[in-house]
């Protein structure tokens, strides 16, 4: 027993003296890495560079040639532009140590495809870049367009094993690259911005999803809503969407289409719907919503899908006089059938821009017949793509205004 | 096994057999005081008071003590007193008692509780170096050992190393004699047995095992004697030793033997059917058999309210996993895999160690062992130096590196919450075993993250599994049929719950309460 | 000297199914009979708990990564069914193994195969076993590694992780089967308890919706699905070995009901959750779609946001157990195929070996095409088949003790 124990010890030594000789081959100290937190992706066009053309003043490929590098239009391997952006970690707390006084970086390259773009911005950057803690992808319109590009896209974003897929994917009108490189006021750290807007949903103009199921969404139905961000000159906002079909962008949807589009998903029970009562604009703010979907087929094959939505909420303003008063029985019905007629007309509208605008289920009513009507879907399922468009929609909305605010 | 190993090696000792005595008495008693004198030359502190006895002062008597180990007022009073002074006033005709002179002394005259013969010389003198007086009578070949014990003790005091907030305060002495009576006074039972030995070939240290002779485990106890018995050694200078030679796996660093300062807490292991081996010079007693949980337990579970002391339990075991393995967690997780905090503390930890030189573990292993060093430095200065040095040491090490920018402040903080979390655990032999081990730990995830982080406390686990300690397994009641032993683990259940004893432990009596009315047929 | 001083035969011994006496004492077994009361450190006998432990920490292992996936993949959202059934067959199964044990009782499978199926089929079986336990072994670790790399450490070689855990693999295994069970013991409600506890708070996330329609697909399809579960069923073969190490080998057949019903549990609860919160589709595209559930959520507010990292330190423990469970399998039927007394002397030669053979598939594809291939030639035989075989055999035969006869009752007549 003592012989063998002893051979064991010494085999178990030589192996632990290998493994720490040879190294810790994953150690990377923490205040090496860079956290970064959003990313940005565009597609590579010329404009990116016609600015620096003309600013050189140069014929354009001479100079590089000289230099061996080749013309970034020439080569077929420039397909995107990708940005990252990492916050400075030495501003938040150090002593003694000597950081810079930006709060964040931003640095862009170009690339064929997101992956090796990131492993080129290392012969920039002096550290690990991690993504484990990305807070959003921002996809330019551009990208969107190609099919093959954002396809490409995502499935690396799906494939990488650090991004989480809880993170937010956002559509940028017009360069993505840009929204990462303003100074935002509020909060500094843009991807910190972003994440925070999106923990906020009070309201429901912009499409609460996150990566991971618009992932799904796109594989089960080819299609769906990618929420939309628009750069302001030191501040974002994150309203309408985006609808994509066929892994394509094919148009945008305002921001009361994208919350009606919300309503019938079940989802956004948070946001305010202004009704004009007697020349008074009486906000009506929803605190909860509930839909249901049921669908029919008559004797003609026609499908009839009717959906109906309780909502509930409070009426949060009126008019400053004394014999007006929201407290009456009477006005409260008025307002609720009120309320009701524009949230049904909103829905109609964007469920009839989606069937004959675009022509893609995004909802997942496809699914939803799949289901609980297996009769009829496997009449329909060859041609759902076909049939989406001619369903007859019937919107009924049901409200119930509970709470007024202190006042009568 | 190594038991087995050291068996067979002792086995060629050139130290004489322990036991066989081999000079006798001689009749006379010059004969007897030359032998003594010859063997215990240079001993200074020995003493040799002859004395005549009789009316003609014609009896010779010999009293032989070491000065120090022996009660002066007794040997005064009883021995001498009485033997020189009162017999002066008994008529002793010479006829009748010259021929049991020495019996009439023995059961008459000398007035001391304890009195024992003795025919050899040799054994004689390690009564005499025991603290006995040896009466050494003129024509007769018995020694008459009188037990007159008296050294100086230290007497029953606070024990320092398990002190409580309530509960007794009596704690364990050096004089083996003490140490049995605070036994017997909590166990009032005749089945307390209490058993003697003499262990060490050349100190002879009286060594007491005790157990409740109906509730001990008989394997256990006949195996605890069997390893006594097999020790041979030079000296056994404290309990220690004896624990070194009779634990089951010498190379493990977790205790498989337990030891006290507590009476009660002997008493409550005696009870729970547990075997106690009490050691002479040493106010530390040991337990056996003992299981990781009895390690975690304190005196004060059982006798504060039961919610406080679950809760105080769940944190102990708290704080060990803390000692264990905080420092390695964190730097498995900063090195390796920072993904796995949330981003604000990864940024935040990053910001704070931006400019630090040294990589994590290695900021991590210089500042464990510079605390090692602190602490050891604290318990050799005396008093209010020691404790202070300790406090201020570390704060002011700890705040001057970090402004040197040498170390992160969270590195600090985890450091001084280990080294906090190490001291709330109720046994310091299970303390050092886990401080011992941390660096283990802080070695395989400094190389390998989180995956070596788990497989290093795998590894302990399956030591820990495979531990046994006098049969019991170590990890008891968690492993093995003894489920309903868990109310005493993790939490304490209230008194009233407890009904059995410990199935591991208790060999034939399980009942601890019983219902109220029914016969008690007792057995124990 | 028989330093566990047990009882001669012949003693009475008490009953201790009887209540206890009107005095209120409990007389339990004497000292000399308790069954976890051995002073050697070897040859400890196990509890019927401790097997169950054993059997669920080693089929709990990597099958649960990509289970949704490979039910999904053939029954579509009726995937949890193919694992009800599975479950089913495999409690049968072993239940018959359980009474090959009590029929044999006190040998191993290696011992009463050749004496029902002649001797050279025997060896032959358990040679056949043996390959087939060491090959688990060295799959289990290849895929743990290429997992670990592809979550954890990034650019640590294969080697290495392989190498380590095969290393402490060893550590356990030159250990008795008490010290694996009572390991089995401590940590079976850990990874039970802890990821179904992560798991409640995606409830809200979790669609049920996603698993009709119910039984939409055909049966037949269903039967052919049933070969993808047998990877991860794989494992209770080794009642065949572990039977007579038992202190009460009667109760396997009902631990192993109780062990496989609890697997079963917690497959079908994680291919349901699995199912829910991705969709069919989804699931049939991730790789290890346990753990990406795990990636999905979030528990805002919580100190820990991303709960896959202690899931996979959980992981690895599971692993390891599953792993070090079936070498000690293999290092047992070798070692009582060659008749051994002490078995630890094996089993660094075999980890080396176990290692060449891990680091033979070249990527992740090739990797578990091999494992389904095993799975399916050497796992449904010698799991599935050849037990009956056996069962049958010595019934037909009429070998082995009938549990009436042990009281010494009369013998069966024969008419």
């Amino acid at each position: 027993m003592g012989n063998t124990l002893r051979k064991a010890i010494s085999i178990f030594m030589a192996a632990a003296l290998m493994m720490c000789v040879t190294g810790c081959w994953d150690r990377v100290e923490i205040n090496n890495r860079y956290f970064v937190l959003a990313i940005a992706i565009d597609k590579f066009e010329y404009s990116d560079i016609q600015q620096q053309r003309e600013e050189q003043e140069e014929p354009n490929g001479q100079q590089q040639e000289q230099d061996g590098v080749q013309d970034p239009l020439d080569s077929p391997r420039n397909r995107m532009v990708v940005s990252v952006v990492f916050p400075n970690v030495g501003l938040l707390k150090s002593e003694g140590a000597i950081v810079s006084e930006e709060m964040k970086f931003p640095l862009s390259t170009v690339g064929p495809n997101v992956f090796e773009a990131m492993r080129q911005l290392n012969t920039r950057v002096n550290g690990n870049m991690f993504f484990g803690h990305v807070k959003a992808v921002l996809l330019g319109e551009g990208l969107l367009s190609d099919k093959k590009l954002f396809m490409e896209v995502l499935d690396e974003l799906e494939r990488d094993h650090e991004i989480g897929r809880n993170i937010d994917l956002l559509v940028v009108k017009g360069k993505a690259k840009d929204a990462l490189f303003i100074k935002p006021l509020v909060e500094p750290i843009v991807g910190t911005y972003l994440e925070q807007i999106f923990l906020q949903r009070r309201t429901g103009r912009f499409h609460g999803r996150k990566l991971g199921e618009i992932i799904v969404s796109i594989h089960e139905t080819g299609g769906g809503l990618v929420p939309r961000l628009t750069v302001g000159e030191n501040e974002f906002k994150v309203a309408g969407s985006c609808v994509i079909k066929d892994h394509k962008q094919r148009g945008w949807l305002g921001e009361l289409e994208t919350r009606a589009a919300q309503w019938i998903d079940n989802m956004a029970g948070e946001g305010v719907v202004s009704v004009d009562m007697q020349g008074v604009s009486v906000p009506f703010e929803l605190t909860g919503l509930k839909r249901n979907m049921e669908v029919t087929r008559d004797e003609g094959g026609n499908i009839y899908l009717d959906i109906s939505l309780a909502a509930e909420g409070d009426i949060a303003g009126y008019i400053f006089q004394m014999n007006r008063e929201v407290m009456d029985e009477k006005f409260i019905s008025e307002a609720e059938g009120a309320v009701s007629r524009e949230m049904a007309a909103q829905c109609l509208g964007v469920m009839d821009k989606l069937q004959n605008e675009f022509g893609v289920d995004i909802w997942g009513i496809g699914n939803h017949i799949r289901k609980y009507y297996p009769e009829i879907w496997k009449d329909v399922k060859d041609n759902w793509e076909q049939v989406f468009p001619e369903l007859r929609v019937g919107i009924s909305v049901n409200v119930n205004v509970r709470r007024i605010g202190i006042i009568k | 096994m190594g038991l087995l190993g050291r068996l067979m090696a002792k086995k060629e000792n050139k130290e004489p057999e322990k036991d066989v005595p081999r000079d006798r008495v001689f009749a006379a008693l010059n004969k007897n005081l030359a032998y003594f004198e010859d063997k215990l030359k240079d001993c200074d502190d020995v003493v040799y008071r002859e004395f005549e006895v009789g009316s003609k002062q014609q009896y010779r008597f010999a009293l032989v003590f070491v000065d120090g180990l022996i009660d002066r007022n007794m040997i005064n009073e009883e021995v001498l007193k009485s033997l020189m002074l009162e017999t002066r006033h008994a008529n002793m005709n010479p006829g009748i008692f010259s021929k049991n002179i020495y019996n009439l002394i023995r059961n008459s005259a000398v007035t001391t509780g304890e009195v024992k013969e003795e025919e050899y010389l040799d054994k004689a003198m390690v009564s005499l170096l025991s603290g006995d007086s040896l009466l050494l009578t003129d024509g007769y070949k018995k020694v008459l050992v009188i037990g007159s014990k008296g050294w100086p003790s230290r007497g029953v005091q606070e024990p320092e190393t398990e002190a409580v907030i309530r509960g007794s305060r009596d704690g364990f002495s050096e004089t083996l004699r003490i140490n049995t009576a605070l036994l017997r006074r909590r166990l009032r039972d005749p089945s307390l047995k209490i058993k003697q030995i003499r262990l060490g070939v050349r100190s002879k240290t009286d060594i007491a095992i005790a157990y409740m002779d109906n509730i001990v485990d008989k394997n256990v106890l006949g195996e605890v004697e069997k390893r006594l018995e097999a020790i041979s050694i030079d000296g056994v200078l404290e309990s220690g030793y004896i624990e070194n030679f009779i634990e089951d796996t010498w190379y493990s660093p977790f205790p498989q033997v337990q030891s006290t300062e507590r009476p009660d807490r002997v008493a409550a292991a005696l009870l729970e059917g547990r075997v106690a081996i009490i050691t002479d010079n040493t106010p530390f007693v040991l337990l056996v058999p003992v299981t990781l949980n009895m390690l975690f337990q304190s005196a004060e579970d059982y006798y504060e309210r039961w919610f406080i002391a679950s809760f105080i339990r769940i944190m102990r075991y708290a704080a060990a996993i803390v000692s264990l393995a905080l420092p390695a967690l964190y730097i498995a997780i900063t090195s390796y895999h920072p993904g796995l905090i949330p981003t604000d503390l990864a940024l935040y930890i990053a910001g704070t160690r931006t400019g630090v030189p040294f990589p994590a573990f290695l900021e991590a292993v210089v500042m464990e062992l510079t605390l090692e060093l602190l602490r050891e430095a604290g318990i050799r200065l005396p008093g209010p130096i020691g404790q202070t040095i300790g406090i201020v040491g570390g704060l002011v090490i700890g705040q001057a590196a970090v402004q040197a920018g040498l170390v992160s402040p969270i590195m600090v903080i985890v450091v001084a919450v280990t080294a906090i979390s190490s001291f709330a655990l109720s046994s310091y032999s299970i303390g050092i075993a886990f401080r011992f081990l941390r660096f283990f730990v802080i070695a395989l995830s400094a190389v390998l993250g989180l995956y070596g982080l788990m497989i290093s406390l795998l590894i302990i686990l399956i030591h820990m599994c495979s531990l046994k300690s006098f049969g019991v397994p170590y990890l008891s009641p968690l492993v093995g049929n003894t489920y309903y032993e868990l109310g005493d683990s993790f939490i304490r259940v209230p008194l009233i719950a407890m009904h059995r004893r410990p199935k591991t432990l208790a060999g034939s009596n399980m009942i601890r309460i019983r219902d109220k009315g029914k016969d008690a047929q007792d057995n124990g | 000297m028989d330093r566990q001083g047990r009882a001669k035969p012949g003693k009475s011994r008490p009953d201790v199914r009887k209540p206890p006496a009107a005095g209120g004492i409990v007389r339990t077994k004497p000292d000399s009979e308790r069954e976890d009361w051995a002073m050697t450190g070897d040859r400890d006998k196990i509890t019927s708990n401790q097997l169950m432990a054993i059997m669920i920490s080693l089929l709990i292992g990597i099958g649960i990564l990509s289970l949704p996936r490979t039910v999904t993949e053939e029954a579509g959202p009726d995937g949890w069914l193919l694992v009800l059934a599975g479950g089913i067959i495999v409690i049968i199964i072993s239940v018959i193994i359980s009474k090959l044990g009590i029929m044999f009782s006190g040998q191993t499978v290696v011992e009463y195969s050749k004496a029902v199926v002649t001797k050279p089929l025997g060896i032959l079986f358990s040679l056949g076993l043996f390959v087939y336990f060491v090959f688990f072994t060295a799959f289990e670790a290849r895929v743990f590694s290429e997992i670990t790399k592809q979550f954890l450490l990034d650019r640590t070689p294969t080697e290495a992780i392989v190498v380590t855990i095969l290393i402490s693999s060893t550590y356990l295994v030159r250990q008795d089967l008490a010290t694996i069970g009572r390991m089995g013991e401590m940590l079976v409600p850990v990874f039970i308890i802890i990821p179904f506890l992560f798991l409640i708070p995606a409830i809200p996330e979790m669609d049920l919706t996603n698993l009709l329609p119910f039984m939409g697909t055909s049966p037949v399809r269903l039967l052919a699905g049933m070969g993808t579960i047998v990877t991860s069923y794989l494992g209770f073969e080794t009642l065949l070995l572990f039977q007579p190490l038992m202190s009460r080998p009667q109760d396997a057949g009902k631990a192993m009901a109780v062990a496989m019903t609890a697997v079963m549990l917690v497959y079908i609860l994680m291919v349901i959750a699995t199912v829910s919160i991705f969709g069919v589709f989804e699931v049939q595209r991730l790789i290890w779609p346990t753990f990406s559930v795990f990636r999905a959520i979030k528990i805002p507010g919580a100190f820990m946001e991303n709960v896959h990292g202690v899931i996979m330190a959980i992981w690895v423990v599971t692993v390891y157990m599953t792993l070090s469970i079936f070498f000690f399998a293999g290092v047992t039927t070798m070692g009582r195929l060659l008749a051994l007394k002490e078995h630890s002397f094996m089993v660094l030669p075999l980890a080396f070996i176990i290692y060449f053979l891990a680091m033979m598939p070249d990527n992740i594809a090739v990797l578990y095409e091999y494992l389904d291939m095993f799975s399916i030639y050497l796992g449904v035989p010698f799991g599935f088949v050849l037990p009956l075989v056996i069962y049958i055999t010595a019934r037909v035969r009429g070998m082995g003790k009938e549990r009436g006869k042990k009281d010494g009752k009369h013998p069966k007549k024969s008419n």
